[in-house]
């Protein structure tokens, strides 16, 4: 509780500390805030303490801070990588990072709830700042285009979870999570509410996490919203989603396992062809981040279809090397800044930036699961861990990793080619902030001795 | 033990009411409905009909009417406008807290600073963004 007091207050002193105009003030203030989060979360870790604990909507249980923790990196990491672009704003710096700090609010409260309520609350508070932020960009029609797009698309979403919520509280009769696995448990006959309910309250996370049928929005939104928002949709919200839905479905629905092993089992597959598939064919480089991320989506759900002790870390772990490759991608992509997002413009960033090219190889194999990048050990933990419950859809995702390799290679092939000498396309600069390169040093090291961190546990 | 359930199950839907108690509601639906279809469908043809080009008209109350209204509104009025609800709903919060003003004691009175406190932050926000000044 104390880590989401401090967070908020935060974003309160972020927004207000806007008006004396100082970007470097504002960013400063904001990332001491969210180390302090960060520091009262480990400080959790060790002194489970009992501030406010008679609230039983949150509690800051171990999986919970794991997730907050590499919610906040993430966060620290895309206002680093954005600076520059908020910064272009005087009058907004601190908006853009007031927003994203509330909405990692939300996050850290989705991956902590026990109530439906408090859950409801969390993916609200997650969503409507991004829905903003994705608009950014006032002036730009895409930009907009986008965040209405994403705003009546994600409106319609939380419509139909109230519903399944309000369906599962029928037939259950209460909103606690642990209340109602309790319920699953003893009760002699489901009644079909709950089977309807949960239906909706899985087709409203498969939205929120851009998994296949319900990924429509996403290579749209991805590609209007400005490039750090785009980071922080790949990788926050869809932690703090991911986060919310293996714990909802692990715990209050354990008992109807059955019931929704099929349905997602069928869903993860679709998700990853649907994701592989269409990445193939992209020209814009955001929008090929959106397809891999579908991919991903896709990969990271075998977790929740093969329930096993190590789901939950597997799934953490994947997400974290996910999200560092994702954003140093998006920063890579704002130091080349084509105004078309074409895949066409990283050519010779290898040899006009080295470093920045290496780094964009780097994530690319990483999304790409070469070892002995930490992408890799994502995969292998998720793949190992079901391989012998459930080895045909091991085979499929293996078989999508492939197709996956063909496209993450040939954008690599791009970065590395020598520069046009058509004058075709007008070449970039490629300039780079300190900021910028701090973030992508430390998406580089964190990619290249990520695997370490299996060691650890 | 996990309990194995398919998709058939859902069409056997164990509501807790039975369908008798939901016949007065189609009942009042079918006579809602009877009496707008009605009323739209025989007062025209019963009535007696004049027409002419003044009566005709879009405004007939009294003033002409005076170009196109679909021309672009200031976003300022939107902004007052929204702004205007997110306040006057922060109202509506304090009617059941007086009236439960007794028997809340101190927590409910925290709680209602608390409050009242994020909102007048937003407030001082908003007037500070300059979101109200009408001219710039």
């Amino acid at each position: 509780m104390l880590a989401l007091i401090i967070l908020f207050l935060t974003a309160l002193v972020t927004l207000f500390v806007g008006f004396a105009k100082k970007p470097l003030l504002t960013l400063s203030l904001s990332v001491l805030g969210l180390l302090g989060t960060a520091a009262a979360l480990i400080c959790q870790w060790y002194h489970p303490s009992d501030f406010l604990s008679s609230y039983e909507g949150v509690n800051m249980d171990g999986f919970a801070i794991l997730f907050s923790l590499v919610a906040i990196i993430f966060t620290i990491l895309i206002i680093f990588s954005g600076f520059e672009q908020f910064k272009s704003r005087l009058d907004h710096t601190a908006d853009y990072i007031g927003l994203l700090i509330f909405s990692l609010f939300g996050a850290i409260v989705m991956v902590s709830f026990q109530d439906m309520f408090m859950f409801f609350l969390g993916l609200e508070i997650l969503s409507i700042p991004i829905y903003v932020m994705a608009g950014a960009r006032k002036d730009d029609p895409l930009s907009s285009e986008s965040s209405l797009k994403y705003f009546i698309t994600g409106a319609f979403a939380t419509g139909i979870l109230l519903f399944g919520i309000a369906w599962l509280y029928g037939a259950t009769g209460t909103f606690k999570i642990y209340e109602i696995q309790q319920f699953f448990m003893e009760a002699e006959q489901i009644s079909s509410l709950a089977y309807v309910g949960l239906l909706f309250i899985l087709s409203a996370f498969l939205f929120k996490i851009g998994a296949a049928p319900f990924h429509f929005w996403s290579p749209d939104v991805y590609d209007g919203a400005p490039a750090p928002v785009t980071g922080f949709m790949a990788a926050v919200v869809k932690l703090g989603a991911f986060g919310a839905f293996i714990k909802l479905f692990t715990i209050a629905f354990s008992e109807l396992y059955d019931f929704w092993m099929p349905a997602l089992t069928f869903l993860a597959i679709l998700t990853m062809f649907v994701g592989n598939l269409s990445a193939i064919r992209q020209v814009r480089f955001k929008r090929l981040l959106a397809y891999s991320s579908i991919a991903h989506v896709g990969y990271s759900l075998i977790t929740m279809v093969v329930l096993t002790n190590n789901s939950a870390l597997n799934l953490w772990y994947y997400l974290f090397s996910y999200g560092f490759a994702t954003i140093a991608l998006i920063t890579v992509q704002m130091i080349v800044n084509d105004r078309e997002d074409r895949i066409e413009a990283f050519k010779g960033l290898g040899r006009a930036n080295p470093f920045v090219g290496f780094v964009a190889v780097v994530a690319l194999l990483a999304l790409a699961g070469v070892p002995p990048l930490m992408g890799f050990f994502g995969k292998f933990l998720i793949f190992a861990d079901a391989i012998s419950q459930n080895p045909a859809l091991i085979a499929v995702a293996l078989l999508n990793s492939g197709i996956g390799i063909f496209y993450y290679l040939r954008t690599v092939i791009v970065i590395l080619q020598k520069p046009g000498v058509d004058n075709e396309i007008e070449q970039s600069e490629f300039k780079t902030t300190p900021l910028q390169l701090i973030v992508l040093g430390i998406c580089v090291l964190a990619m290249l001795f990520g695997g370490g961190l299996l060691m650890v546990h | 033990m996990l309990r194995s359930a398919n998709f058939v199950g859902l069409l056997y839907l164990n509501l807790m009411s039975d369908v008798q108690d939901y016949i007065p509601i189609v009942l009042q639906s079918l006579v809602v409905l009877a009496f707008v279809v009605g009323t739209l469908v025989f007062a025209p043809k019963l009535g007696p009909k004049l027409s002419s080009a003044k009566k005709d008209a879009n405004w007939e109350c009294g003033i002409e009417a005076d170009g196109n209204a679909r021309f672009p509104i200031s976003v300022r009025y939107f902004v007052i406008a929204i702004l205007f609800v997110l306040f006057d709903v922060e109202v509506i919060f304090f009617y059941p807290y007086a009236v439960n003003f007794q028997a809340l004691q101190l927590e409910g009175l925290m709680a209602v600073l608390i409050f009242v406190g994020f909102f007048l932050t937003g407030f001082i926000y908003v007037l500070k963004k300059g979101a109200l000044e009408w001219e710039k």
